[in-house]
């Protein structure tokens, strides 16, 4: 029996574990004393290591690389000499035809790490010579690191997660870290045990409400609104902190201009609640000696995500909440590596390190750095993530290389994202699972899991942490950041490394704020937390202290915003709000939890539609029932919950779901500015299904149907190529 | 008699279900009923899983007409192969911390194996008696909600609260006490 350290690769709070392993498979897992975790881990790190030995619970893992020769045929398993020189051959013909702009890209956030993230945005920018890359964070905490970009420079948490126990008052607005990060939310119980008042501000009634001093009830929406007000008290009864105000911000002036007509009165019917209770917690949240703001989807999924992360920021600065350890911003985020994939350039309009592309001086260095010519690498900013559907019918974007993702999964509007990606010249999918979108592909790279190759993670809070492999790849599976080496050298930008360090090196030496956080640092359960310029340096827990904001004058800019209602307003056909969320015991698109026994054990399709029960019983459904949802776009079927938790119109659906799918329901209609989608407010209806038997055999089917057609796919796999055969 | 138990703090709870992933990875072996042996309730206002209490007067126990339920030290024990899968546990348990399932199980018929005779299993917690370190829940816990109460700790606590009442008596005192000695 062998133990391999490693960092969990599921939510952001990055958690080091050893993976325990015998005789070359997986067997446990256990808490090591990382930062942020102390030896602790939450259901997911603990029993969600097994889908590395492809346990086909869910769907098979992708061993040997495949090709689709012609559109719409068969996969077909190749050689990886073969699957390259196709790739190779077809990307550069798109290139050719219709510019390196027609390509498109998305890093992946989840398990492959920093590396193989650089090394993909280097292929995209040196060798297919566009900007067309984002991830994941487009569709989650996009507006956080745009929002936060534009006000106090950078799009981070201010805050680490340690240091959140410590804080005299945290309030979540839109943000349940209970089912999204179980070890955050130990911190706020900490803290909370330690005499820290909590404030929960939500629609529903989440776990921390519970311990909450203050729990305000909110409507689904309502955000800009509520925050507006919540700004509005602050200034009015006097409890901004004028010096800091003039010592470190700019635009107060204008900024009171919007904010001083919001009084809590006037938004009482959009937000739904008291306006005193706005009042108080206002008060307690500026009068605190440390306050943190932590929110979530809740705010950023919306269609006025950046606005609301901008009042937010002034909110903190306007309190002098900000600066200092235990007071600060805590946009908490989702996936393990989604700040990563910010941090190494995954971002259209970021090079790595934050560097922006429309800068000539961070381009003329990365140049000098990959040995191109001055003036190779775009100076425009890309597609967003958001933007492909569009692209696609627009005829802008002809290749998509789908880097570790599922949007067929993940995305809003399915059926509108299944026809986009029906409609490429080009899919690639790199992946370890054959997911339904790697169903769809032309061209399937397995790449090594989680597990199998070694690489450095960014916990939500800045922590760059190191994790190794525990087992060797299957199969034919290569390491991500040899893939595209590999495939790059065919389009005649040679790369080659022998290892990840070799590439984090690299990395590190072309970002300024990352310099200081070598391997060395981060080795057994060592961390570096950025900024981190220098060798010496010991990294950085507190983002502005002493308000020294990373803006150009070192100023955060107020910004303020009218608030405008959702796009989808509940009407007589659907009377009900539909509000993504996620389940506490999966994760992303459900292809790697869904293959770990225990966690499929406890929670399988098709999951559940959480409703008031007086919602419910006006339409005669029963806790347990399957039952009807649906939108404008679709209908699915799933489990009722009647859950007093729930606020009385609206209902919750996780998104981890593949047959009680709340994307087949949801809007595809973005944040202008930030391009994320408004997962959190659509309008739909929840209709009873009277024969429970029928309705049971047919979600059975469904999902018995769904699981054959995955293996179906990947069948191909298994027969050997006829070159090898011989 | 039992006098062991786990318990969770309501207020330490956030309901993420990694006691039950504990549970669930300790029991999903091979010989073993892969079923949670703690259920998480959620109300308004608690959220706790809910779990045997290994009673001291278990009626489960009592209403076992097999004998299927035993005590065996700290704990209420269950010998597989007497239960019937009567659930006559199932009704008596106050707690709803017992449960039959029904498992395929491959019967032989002389030197034949027959495929899948249903076999009745009993289910609920054993407090992991064979697990070196004690309940797996209670290790798993991130945010140390769980516990093992036994007679100890019950007499700790007893302790704790008749200290706290005999203090506050004080304030009942017929003469006044001299508040100095504090």
């Amino acid at each position: 029996m062998e133990k391999h350290m490693a960092v969990c690769p599921y939510c952001g709070a990055g958690c080091k574990l050893n993976l325990i392993v015998d005789d070359g498979m997986v067997i446990g897992a256990e808490g090591l004393d990382g930062v942020t975790n102390e030896g602790e881990l939450c259901l997911k790190g603990l029993s969600g290591f097994d889908f590395i030995n492809d346990t086909k619970i869910l769907t098979p893992r992708i061993l040997h690389p495949m090709i689709r020769r012609e559109k719409g045929g068969e996969l077909e398993r190749v050689t990886w000499d073969e699957a390259l020189d196709f790739t190779a051959k077809k990307l550069t013909a798109i290139k050719e035809k219709y510019g390196p702009d027609a390509i498109m890209l998305t890093g992946s956030s989840r398990g492959p790490g920093n590396e193989a993230n650089y090394v993909m945005q280097k292929f995209t920018r040196a060798c297919v010579g566009t900007n067309n890359i984002d991830n994941c964070a487009r569709t989650c905490h996009g507006p956080s690191v745009i929002g936060l970009m534009d006000t106090v420079g950078s799009g981070a948490m201010s805050v680490s997660i340690p240091n959140m126990e410590n804080a005299d008052l945290i309030m979540l607005f839109g943000y349940n870290p209970s089912a999204s990060h179980p070890i955050v939310a130990r911190r706020i119980v900490k803290a909370k045990e330690k005499g820290a008042k909590i404030i929960v501000v939500d629609p529903r009634s989440i776990e921390t409400a519970r311990i909450a001093d203050l729990y305000i009830q909110i409507k689904n929406g309502c955000n800009l609104a509520f925050m507006n007000a919540f700004a509005n008290v602050i200034v009015s009864e006097n409890l901004h902190d004028k010096a800091f105000i003039d010592a470190h911000t700019n635009g107060f002036d204008e900024w009171w201009e919007t904010i001083k007509n919001y009084t809590p009165e006037s938004v009482a019917d959009i937000c739904g609640c008291d306006p005193d209770d706005i009042r108080k917690a206002a008060r307690m949240y500026a009068t605190a000696p440390n306050s943190i703001i932590g929110w979530g989807m809740g705010v950023t999924q919306q269609r006025q995500g950046v606005k609301t992360v901008h009042t937010i920021a002034a909110i903190a600065c306007i309190s002098n909440q900000i600066g200092r350890d235990n007071a600060g911003l805590a946009p908490v985020r989702g996936q393990n590596n989604v700040q990563g994939s910010c941090d190494m350039g995954m971002w259209p309009s970021l090079l790595p390190g934050y560097q922006k592309v429309e800068n000539p001086e961070a381009r003329a260095k990365f140049e000098k750095a990959w040995g191109l010519p001055e003036g190779k690498l775009p100076a425009n900013p890309g597609f967003k993530l958001t933007d492909l559907p569009h692209g696609v019918k627009e005829g802008k974007i002809k290749a998509f290389y789908n880097f570790g993702e599922d949007p067929l999964q993940t995305e809003p509007d399915s059926a509108d994202m299944k026809e986009t990606l029906e409609n490429l010249e080009l899919l690639i999918s790199q992946d370890i699972f054959m997911t339904q979108t790697t169903a769809l592909a032309d061209v399937v790279f397995p790449g090594t899991s989680w597990g199998e190759h070694d690489g450095v993670f960014s916990a939500s809070d800045r922590t760059f942490q190191r994790f190794t492999a525990a087992v060797p790849p299957k199969g034919e599976c290569k390491h991500d950041w040899q893939i595209f080496s590999e495939l790059s050298t065919r389009m005649g930008y040679p790369m080659h490394y022998e290892n990840t360090k070799e590439i984090w090196d690299e990395m590190r030496s072309l970002c300024p704020s990352f310099y200081g956080a070598t391997y060395e640092k981060m080795d057994g359960v060592g961390h570096a937390q950025w900024p981190i310029p220098t060798l010496d340096c010991p990294g950085t827990p507190t983002l502005y202290k002493d308000g020294q904001f990373n803006t150009a004058d070192k100023k955060a800019i107020l910004m303020a915003h009218d608030f405008v209602e959702p796009t989808e307003m509940p009407d007589d056909a659907y009377p009900l709000v539909l509000c993504t969320v996620r389940e506490v015991g999966h994760y992303s698109c459900r292809s790697m939890t869904g293959n770990c026994k225990v966690l499929s054990m406890l929670a399988d399709e098709p999951g559940y539609v959480h409703i008031n029960p007086a919602d419910a019983a006006a339409r005669t459904i029963k806790d347990e029932d399957l039952v009807w949802v649906s939108s404008r776009r679709g209908k699915v079927i799933t489990r009722a919950c009647l859950d007093e938790r729930i606020n009385k119109g609206a209902v919750y659906m996780t998104y981890q779901w593949w047959i009680g799918k709340c994307n087949d329901l949801t809007m595809h209609v973005t944040d202008p500015l930030s391009g994320t989608p408004e997962d959190k407010y659509s309008a739909c209806e929840v209709h009873c299904i009277d024969d429970q038997v029928w309705a049971e055999r047919h979600m059975q089917s469904l999902y018995t149907t769904l699981k054959d057609r995955l293996v179906a796919e990947a069948a191909p796999q298994n027969v050997a190529p006829a070159s090898e055969a011989q | 008699m039992g006098s062991k138990f786990v318990i969770a703090d309501p207020g330490l709870c956030i309901g993420c279900q990694t006691c039950m992933a504990g549970c669930l990875l300790k029991h999903s072996v091979p010989g073993d009923v892969a079923k949670p042996r703690l259920n998480l309730i959620t109300t308004l206002t608690i959220s706790a899983p809910i779990v045997c209490h290994h009673c001291a007067d278990a009626p489960c126990v009592a209403s076992c007409p097999e004998g299927a339920l035993y005590f065996d030290g700290d704990r209420v024990a269950v010998k597989q192969e007497r239960c019937i899968g009567c659930r006559s546990c199932v009704l008596a348990c106050p707690y709803g911390a017992v449960e039959v399932v029904s498992q395929e199980g491959a019967a032989k018929l002389g030197g034949l194996t027959v495929e899948s005779a249903p076999k009745a299993s009993l289910v609920k917690c054993d407090l992991c008696y064979d697990r070196a370190g004690g309940p797996a829940c209670v290790e798993a816990c991130p945010t140390g909600g769980l516990m093992v109460v036994d007679e100890e700790e019950l007499a700790d606590r007893q302790r704790k609260r008749r200290m706290k009442a005999a203090v506050a008596s004080g304030a009942f005192s017929s003469v006044p006490l001299n508040t100095d000695l504090n």
